[in-house]
Parts: C-alpha cells; structure tokens; sequence
C-alpha cells in the first residue's frame, strides 16, 4: 500500500470529471490523503466522446512516469478510471493493456497500476453503490446522474470490497467484481 | 449565485454582459477588464449594504473614456433556488462631470418588483407584490441599505443578506501583519487586516480547530495559532510550531509577519476556504489564489474548492495566470475575456480540445482566440 507522506502517491488517469471525483472519493475512503492523490485535470469535458482516446494517450505517458518512480523504490500507483460504454469491460481493459504493448511495455503483475472500468458508465456503480433500487448492467443509467449522492459512493465501494475480499458474492455486478480484483494492486 | 451581469459605459465595459456558473477562471491578456469584474462586484455590493455616495462608487473617471453618454447601466442577477432575482441601476453624470446621481435602480426577485427609485422618489413594495410605502430619498445613495427587515419584505432583505456575502480577495503578503485592534466580518481586498478577520473566525473554536488541521499538512511542523494580547484591545497573531529532534520535540511560535509570503497565502487560502464552508450561498473572488504558493499546494486547495461548489452551492470566480489553474479549470469553466482592437471588452466560453495541447499552452501561445 502507498505509504503516507509529502508526495504525490497516486496518479489519477479519468476520461472525465464524474470519473475522476468517483475515483478521488473512492480512494479517500480507502484512507488516502487528498494530498497523496493527483488527479490529471486536462481530460475532456463530458459528452464530447473524446475521454477515452484521453486515457488511451496519457496511460503511456503516466505509465512511465510510474515505472521511473517505482524503479526507485518510491511506492507509488497509478489509477486509469474509463467507461466500458457499449464494450466489455475486459474488452476495454484489453485496449488499455495494447496502448501499453505498441510502446513495448507491459502491466506486470505487481505493478500498482489498476483499472477501474464501469460497465456503460460510472452511474452504473453509483447507483448500483448508493442503493438506489435495482442495478443491472443492460440498462444505461446517465440521465439518473443527478439522482445519485456521489459522496457516498467510495465510502460503499470501499466497504463492499472488503466484504468481497473475506467472500466473493456473485450478485456484485461483474464490473465491480473485477474493479475489485484489479484494486487488490493497490495493496489495501 | 451570481448568474447574471451587465455593465455598460463604465471603463473599459460597453453593453457588455456575462452569465457566469457556479465556478468561474477568468482568462484573457491584461487589461481585458477581469479584475474591473470584480470591482463591479464589490462596488454593487457596497452601494447596496452601506452608505456609499455614488460620487465614491462611480466616479466620472470611470466613465468610458471614449463614450460620450453620461449614463453608467448595471445589472446584477442572483439565482436563489429556483427564483430569479435582478437589481438594476442606472447612474446619470452631469454634463460637466461634476456631480452624479442615481436615474434608476430596481429590484425585482422571483417575479415581483421589490423596491424602485426613480425621481428622487423610493417605492418599496411586499413580497407578495403589493405596494408598499413611498418615501422621498437621497438621489446620491441606495436606500435599499436603510430598509429594516419585516415579514413582508423577506425577499429584499435576503437579496442585500446575499449580497453582502460576496467577498473579493487579492492578498498581498507584505500587506497582512498580524496585529490587530478588533474584529472584523469581512476583510478588505489585500488582506491587511488579515488577523482581525481571523480573529473574528476564532472566536467559534471549531473554527481554528479546523484550521489548524487544514494547515498542518501544509506548514511544516505547525502546530496551532494564537492571538498574544499586547495591550488594551490590541493583540499579535502567532503561529506556534513543533521542531521534532530525534529524542524530543521544541515548541516555540513567532509572530505571523515572520512567516514567508507564500505561507501566509498559504494561511489565507485556507482560511478562505473555511470560510466559504461555512458561508451557504456565498460568492469568493479571489484574484490570482497561486500567487506566491508552490506549486504543490495548488491542487489540493483547489479541489476543496471545487468540492464545495459542486456539493455545497457556494460560487467562486478565480482570475489565474497560472498554468496549474488554467489546466485544472479553462477546460470546463473558463471564461476568455478580450478586447477587440483595444475597444469595449467581450467575453466568451473557452475553447479547447482534447486533443489540443494543453489548456495552459494554448494561453501561452495567445492562441485561444
């Protein structure tokens, strides 16, 4: 797990703003100071349908900025937080993984470098997180954005993985179950 | 919020107008007018809750040099909920430039007119719409300052309550020393009497309790601040700090005028921002927020900010040259002020493209036009 100090620990890598506050607020649950986290801010606006070549193109520049960190021992992470939209999610952790490979490098498997990937979009998890009736992931959600209290949703990601961790229950939805194997990477 | 402003013939603004959100980076060269904004602001603000001749706010000076009209025209318009609030007045100068006095000013909210004065005549009207008293008043000043609150103009006094809740900051570190001889509500725009506001803030406990735990993480090894009297009604504000050595730790605080530029702007981010927490429905202008704070220090205060807009409904207009801010707000909340061939300013919605370089580097390259 990063370790708490003066810098920056975690690298937040979001194709929007929605995205990138969910992803903030998730790890602050986790116990992350709000100093320890960088959030990259120059994503698109929402809706422009631009965000994921965004992710794409900066994954390989923070991707290296990680691998020259963690070669020096410093503990550090990096987070890529990007809709699936009409994709699978392994589909759209497949693309990120070939961003990577065109450039020669490779997600190794202890690198804490993780993604988190919602199904059509991230209101999918907020709902799904806030208890906001039934969630499923056929249904598109967006226009239920204003309906959803994001500030309650790292807290539940936060509990409902560690619920996850002691017992894998198959009624999570199949997104969150592998966002939840993917932040075991992170060490919490 | 704040949604609505016009200005015109009132230096370098003619008939211009500007919708600003919840959250506001005002972009453009120097000299396109964003920090005469901001002075409209605080001038409207003032004419309305205090006694302030028009004489004091609009000066003839500040008629646009190259507009022969004598009529100054302002707009304000304030969202609450779902109701429409807009204060209008109208400042007619003498030929001469001599004198000046108040043509028009107008209050209506949520579909109401709430007050007027014209002719030298001042018209209050209930909240239902009705007409209320009429009173003759001084050409020279807003009455709407003088009117006690009753049950029946609720929405007036609520309009002049929000009204005074618009603060504007530009702090200038040699400015704040930290003695003070009072306590004061709002502080003036550079921050000199810094110390009397926060002694005004301190006196809720929690208040400096949460200060201080902003500010550690910030200031290395700060433990806390106090106010060490130094006479009748006069006291010195200092900040007290840990220096941990390996086998014990050394207490010892300095007065805050020994603190570095940077961390003193440190300290008025953060009480600024505590502030605004505390403040529903109020509107901070702070005009270059990264002035002397590094560069490490500008995201985290920025997303408390952006926090507190999204989640709380306060409003924040920023004026930054800085491109920590232009990447983290141009995108989605930039305002692009310019001014075309040196005439009356205009503003615009940023434009920018992902795929462009960065918002920074496009205003590095004047090209966001």
């Amino acid at each position: 797990m990063p370790r708490k100090g003066k810098g920056v620990r975690i690298v937040i890598v979001a194709e929007d703003e929605r995205l990138r506050i969910f992803a903030r607020k998730t790890l602050e649950a986790f116990g992350f100071d709000r100093r320890e986290i960088y959030e990259r801010v120059d994503h698109p606006k929402r809706g422009t349908g631009s965000g994921k070549q965004y992710v794409e193109k900066k994954y390989v520049e923070e991707y290296k900025a990680y691998r020259s960190r963690s070669s020096r021992g410093e503990n550090v992470a990096l987070t890529l937080a990007t809709d699936a939209d009409e994709q699978t999610v392994p589909d759209r952790a497949k693309k990120l993984d070939q961003q990577l490979s065109a450039e020669g490098l490779q997600r190794n498997a202890n690198d804490a470098v993780f993604y988190w990937i919602p199904k059509w979009h991230v209101e999918t998890w907020g709902l799904y997180l806030t208890g906001t009736g039934d969630v499923d992931e056929y249904t598109r959600y967006k226009h239920l954005a204003a309906s959803i209290d994001w500030r309650k949703t790292g807290k539940s990601f936060v509990s409902e993985y560690r619920q996850f961790k002691q017992q894998p229950s198959l009624k999570t939805l199949s997104s969150l179950r592998i966002a939840y194997g993917e932040t075991q990477r992170l060490g919490v | 919020m704040i949604n609505h402003l016009y200005i015109d013939n009132y230096r370098c603004f003619t008939n211009f107008e500007w919708k600003p959100g919840p959250l506001s980076l005002l972009l453009g060269d120097n000299g396109t007018g964003k920090s005469t904004i901001f002075d409209v602001l605080e001038t409207l603000r003032d004419f309305v809750t205090n006694p302030y001749h028009t004489s004091a706010a609009f000066p003839a000076h500040t008629l646009t040099a190259w507009d022969k009209r004598r009529e100054q025209t302002f707009e304000l318009g304030i969202l609450r909920n779902e109701g429409q609030y807009t204060y209008r007045l109208v400042i007619e100068h003498a030929e001469d430039h001599a004198k000046n006095r108040i043509k028009l000013e107008q209050l209506s909210g949520e579909g109401v007119l709430l007050y007027q004065f014209e002719d030298g005549m001042a018209h209050l009207y209930r909240d239902d719409g009705t007409e209320g008293p009429v009173f003759p008043f001084d050409w020279s000043r807003s009455a709407l300052g003088t009117i006690p609150e009753r049950q029946d103009n609720t929405r007036l006094t609520w309009f002049r309550r929000r009204l005074e809740r618009v603060f504007a900051l530009s702090p200038v570190p040699l400015h704040m020393v930290g003695h003070t001889e009072g306590e004061i509500w709002r502080p003036d725009r550079r921050l000199g009497d810094f110390a009397s506001w926060l002694k005004h803030l301190s006196n809720d406990m929690a208040f400096g309790a949460r200060l201080t735990e902003k500010l550690q993480p910030v200031l290395d090894g700060f433990a806390g601040i106090r106010f060490k009297p130094t006479g009748d009604m006069a006291w010195e504000l200092r900040f007290t700090f840990d220096y941990a050595e390996t086998d014990q730790t050394n207490g010892f605080d300095i007065p805050f005028g020994r603190l570095s530029d940077g961390q003193r702007c440190l300290t008025a981010l953060y009480t600024a921002l505590l502030w605004l927490d505390e403040s529903p429905g109020a509107t901070l202008l702070w005009d270059e927020p990264s002035n002397f704070v590094s560069l490490r220090e500008i995201q985290p205060w920025l997303l408390d900010v952006q926090d507190m807009v999204e989640e709380q409904g306060q409003q924040c207009m920023f004026i930054s040259h800085h491109p920590e801010l232009i990447n983290a707000l141009a995108g989605e909340h930039g305002a692009y002020f310019y001014r075309e061939t040196g005439g009356p300013v205009r503003v615009k919605g940023f434009e920018w493209k992902p795929e462009d370089m960065s918002p920074a580097e496009i205003v590095g390259r004047g090209w966001e036009e």
